[in-house]
């Protein structure tokens, strides 16, 4: 992936996206087996993946800044496991209409944290499959900073 | 809520490409895209959703596509064009055309004279 000095572009939504298109070609959608995190190592840690195939979204991966977040993996897991008041949860919380629409949706928005500290977050959530229409898998990326006293920023202008 | 899709145009018609909720990472998006060249036009809709009315809203914050692009370089090349005096014509040689009417008197003049030549020939030959 190519670098940048652009302070945007250094966003992880955008450079995720980015690698998303890189993976897709002329396809749709990339594959799940296309995605490699050796391939993306500084975001790698901020990304999650998900079966979406059964009733309810199964963790497939889950990027080692959420793990600490969290204190365990939750690979393996589906993401009702995932307390709502995380950054994985929250981050996950429009999945509906990305596979309703099967096209990457990010947004960005703030929540409490168990710590009682408000957190302003932005992600992004891409689909992942054979472009058949269907989605059986999800990419999406995730990250967030805590809102100090005295800052006034109410949305997440600039996440690293 | 105010949502921002990037709409690319492909095979002949506009699709949704991604949703933005931030406005200023839609358009970059949308002009990275546009670097590709990948498609033909790009364009992002603002989509402005009113929970009172439940109707949305919807207005084009950025538009751009190589065929934008190649018509204002056609407008500014005719303009560029339009402020220089257009050099002088020469004016080209007029090419006369005899009249149908013309040829057919030259003729007749022609055969006449050449008759008129034999005769007088032939009046020498017999008077010498």
């Amino acid at each position: 992936m190519t670098e940048t000095t652009n302070p945007r572009e250094r966003r992880l939504v955008l450079r995720l996206l980015g690698h998303w298109r890189e993976l897709t070609g002329d396809r749709a959608m990339p594959r799940a087996s296309d995605v490699d995190g050796a391939a993306i190592p500084e975001l790698w840690p901020y990304c999650f993946m998900l079966d979406v195939r059964g009733t309810e979204p199964v963790f497939t991966f889950v990027g080692s800044y959420h793990v600490e977040s969290l204190g365990h993996d939750p690979t393996g897991q589906p993401l009702s496991s995932i307390p709502s008041e995380t950054l994985l949860a929250q981050g996950l919380s429009y999945y509906p209409r990305v596979l309703a629409r099967a096209i990457p949706i990010t947004l960005g928005g703030q929540f409490v944290n168990r710590d009682g500290r408000t957190v302003l977050y932005r992600s992004i959530i891409m689909p992942l499959g054979e472009g058949d229409g269907r989605v059986p898998a999800l990419l999406g990326g995730a990250n967030c900073r805590e809102v100090a006293a005295d800052d006034s920023t109410t949305l997440p202008p600039s996440l690293p | 809520m105010i949502l921002f899709e990037i709409h690319i145009f492909r095979d002949q018609a506009w699709k949704v490409d991604s949703v933005f909720d931030d406005k200023e990472l839609a358009v970059y998006e949308a002009q990275r895209i546009e670097k590709t060249a990948r498609f033909s036009a790009v364009r992002v809709i603002e989509e402005i959703y009113d929970e009172t009315t439940q109707r949305t809203k919807t207005r084009t914050v950025y538009r751009s596509s190589k065929i934008d692009k190649e018509n204002l370089e056609s407008h500014r090349r005719r303009a560029q064009a339009a402020t220089f005096e257009p050099p002088p014509r020469r004016r080209a040689a007029k090419t006369k055309h005899a009249s149908p009417t013309l040829l057919v008197f030259n003729l007749i003049v022609v055969v006449l004279g050449g008759f008129t030549a034999l005769f007088l020939l032939r009046y020498l030959w017999e008077r010498g």
